[in-house]
């Protein structure tokens, strides 16, 4: 936990905002462009990157830091805790499992999906409860503030939320792994591109910096039905559609639970919780603290 | 830069192959070569009706050697053409069939062995324990069964030396495979040893709890058990513990588990250590249920050295919130 230090924000693979990430998203971002020349202007507008709301995603995004090291990290339960208490578990109730004879390969493919399914699944349910629980709503709405959207936005999240993300993260990792290691025991690998998870890897440089910018970038009707698109997630940002498009990688869950919005159902959209409910300061984010205009 | 990131990688590859490499050479291919010796050593002894102290020798050099190859069997992992071939030498926990009854029977037959002896697990070291140490009358019969199992169990010995010879490439092109394989096979083993060898004994497992017996041991019949616990033992000490020759444990030292590393090794020394002082065969001393002790230790270590190389660590840093 010590030597963690901020700039891992950016050299750590695990991170939204590593660089190659922040490189991929630019190229993408620089060929959208390059077809719809006319939301140029918004995008390299000082207006936009120098916004208060973006200023104080900035801010908010150094100080938060600390408060997460500080306050967070202590008292999130590891993932790895929790796969030995499941794998501890299986063993107890139903004895040591011989793993059966799937291959290494097979084994690799079928732990990295489901790591991945698993957890899109869950960040789903928490994102909207998020939204649809008042009192966690209060906590959600620090990140649902924001009048401009940048890629540091993704890191506007009150702590609560934090700490609440990173128990659906432990334990849904946690889980998976442990059962996987009572079925496969050590005969477990992932699928991964330097450290990462290699689906995570991929929607993480094919853009996923996107979803909070305002490059309007749309995929097809048909796979808007699986992948949610960074047009979708800028749905989710709008004054009226907040309560769709939750999914985190997967449309497939918004589909199924019946809250996805398709970027052609949508023209025009505004970002934020409105004039009469804003956080101007660091310290407002934290306590909550609504201000008018 | 770019040189810098090829020397980096460089460095990665060959250090990645060197520890296949020398897992290979100094325990893999070493300890079926020597099964494989020690075999031809126990075949010549009886062939030569060595004293019964020497055939015991023969036997547990033989015994200990088969269970190091056992323990780090790799090669079902690697080709499942070779899944079998231990369930075709050691019968341990395997069925609940009464082997010693049969081959009383066949040692008072006159059929050939080749029809008595068509069972594979009549054909297993656990038979070549029975026969060589429970008879009371050492008849012709009974050299000759015991001629024809070594000569099953050297069959299989020798596939499995020639798959190792024939596939030295694949300890050398994946090495993360083969580490997932070794971990695999540390782990299947710590929890054998623990459960089956020692616990089912000692009264302490969760099928027998409170309720020792020695008979329920590997080898009740040599009362060589604990020979037995030893050579696992020391086959886990090979490739994780302190050794002269690059080993399994740099791999887990890698992947920043140096913590759980100290652990596993100090619970091999010191089940080795309460082994070495319990009374001869008794499962049910407080020495045994030390050793015990330490086998949850060692198990549970290796599980947690294997989360600890999953890298699946909570990624707090990152919102996840969206």
């Amino acid at each position: 936990m010590s030597d963690l230090y901020f700039f891992e924000y950016f050299t750590n693979p695990h991170q939204r905002v590593y660089w190659l990430y922040i490189v991929s998203t630019l190229l993408i971002a620089t060929l959208y462009l390059l077809f719809h020349p006319k939301e140029k202007k918004i995008n390299i507008s000082s207006k936009l990157w120098f916004h208060p709301s973006a200023t104080l995603d900035y801010r908010y995004f150094i100080i938060s830091f600390f408060i997460k090291i500080w306050l967070v990290m202590p008292i999130i339960i590891g993932a790895g805790e929790v796969a030995l208490w499941t794998q501890a578990l299986l063993n107890d109730s139903f004895g040591f499992f011989v793993s059966p004879r799937l291959s290494y390969t097979e084994i690799m493919v079928l732990f990295t999906l489901s790591l991945f399914v698993v957890s899109d699944f869950t960040r789903y349910w928490l994102h909207r409860f998020m939204h649809t629980i008042p009192l966690l709503w209060k906590f959600h709405q620090v990140h649902h503030s924001a009048k401009v959207l940048t890629p540091i936005t993704f890191y506007r999240v009150h702590p609560v939320e934090n700490i609440l993300f990173g128990f659906r993260f432990s334990l849904t990792i946690g889980m998976v792994s442990g059962i996987f290691i009572y079925f496969f025991g050590g005969l477990l690998s992932i699928m991964d591109v330097l450290g990462v998870n290699i689906i995570i890897f991929i929607y993480n440089i094919t853009g996923s910096n996107l979803r909070h910018s305002h490059i309007k970038l749309k995929y097809f009707r048909w796979i808007e039905k699986i992948f949610i698109s960074p047009f979708q997630h800028q749905i989710h940002h709008s004054t009226k559609f907040y309560n769709y498009n939750f999914g985190g990688t997967l449309a497939i869950w918004d589909l199924w639970f019946g809250t996805l919005k398709y970027s052609s159902e949508i023209r025009h959209m505004k970002f934020g919780l409105g004039e009469n409910n804003q956080f101007k300061s660091v310290l407002d984010l934290f306590l909550l603290r609504k201000q008018n205009g | 830069m770019k040189i810098f990131i090829i020397l980096i990688t460089l460095m990665i590859y060959l250090h990645a192959q060197n520890v296949g490499e020398s897992i290979y050479n100094n325990i893999i291919l070493k300890d079926i070569k020597e099964a494989n010796q020690n075999l031809n050593q126990l075949t010549l002894l009886v062939e030569d009706n060595a004293s019964d102290k020497e055939l015991k020798n023969g036997f547990t050099e033989l015994m200990m050697s088969w269970k190091k190859v056992q323990t780090l069997y790799l090669a079902a992992d690697l080709d499942e053409d070779y899944i079998d071939i231990p369930r075709f030498i050691d019968t341990f926990h395997q069925g609940k069939e009464n082997i010693y009854k049969q081959l009383d029977r066949i040692l008072l037959s006159s059929d050939s062995l080749d029809i008595e002896l068509f069972k594979n697990s009549t054909k297993s070291i656990n038979a070549l324990e029975y026969l060589m140490f429970k008879p009371s009358q050492k008849t012709e019969r009974r050299k000759e069964m015991v001629s024809y199992i070594l000569k099953h169990i050297g069959k299989h010995l020798k596939t499995i030396e020639i798959f190792y010879q024939n596939n030295r490439a694949l300890f050398m092109q994946n090495a993360q495979k083969i580490n997932a394989i070794i971990m695999n096979a540390l782990i299947e083993s710590s929890y054998k040893l623990k459960e089956w060898r020692v616990g089912d004994a000692a009264g302490l497992s969760r099928k027998y709890r409170n309720d020792p017996n020695n008979t329920r041991s590997e080898y009740p019949i040599s009362k060589l058990s604990y020979k037995a616990i030893e050579a696992i033992l020391l086959a886990h000490q090979a490739i994780i513990g302190e050794q002269k020759f690059v080993n399994f444990s740099n791999v887990i030292q890698n992947s920043g588990a140096d913590k759980e590393l100290f652990s596993v090794r100090r619970s091999i020394k010191n089940a080795l250590k309460y082994l070495h002082s319990a009374p001869a065969y008794d499962f049910n001393s407080k020495e045994m249920k030390l050793v015990y002790k330490e086998l949850t230790t060692l198990h549970n270590a290796y599980y947690i050295s294997l989360i600890g190389a999953l890298k699946i660590t909570s990624k707090i840093l990152d919102s996840d919130g969206d």
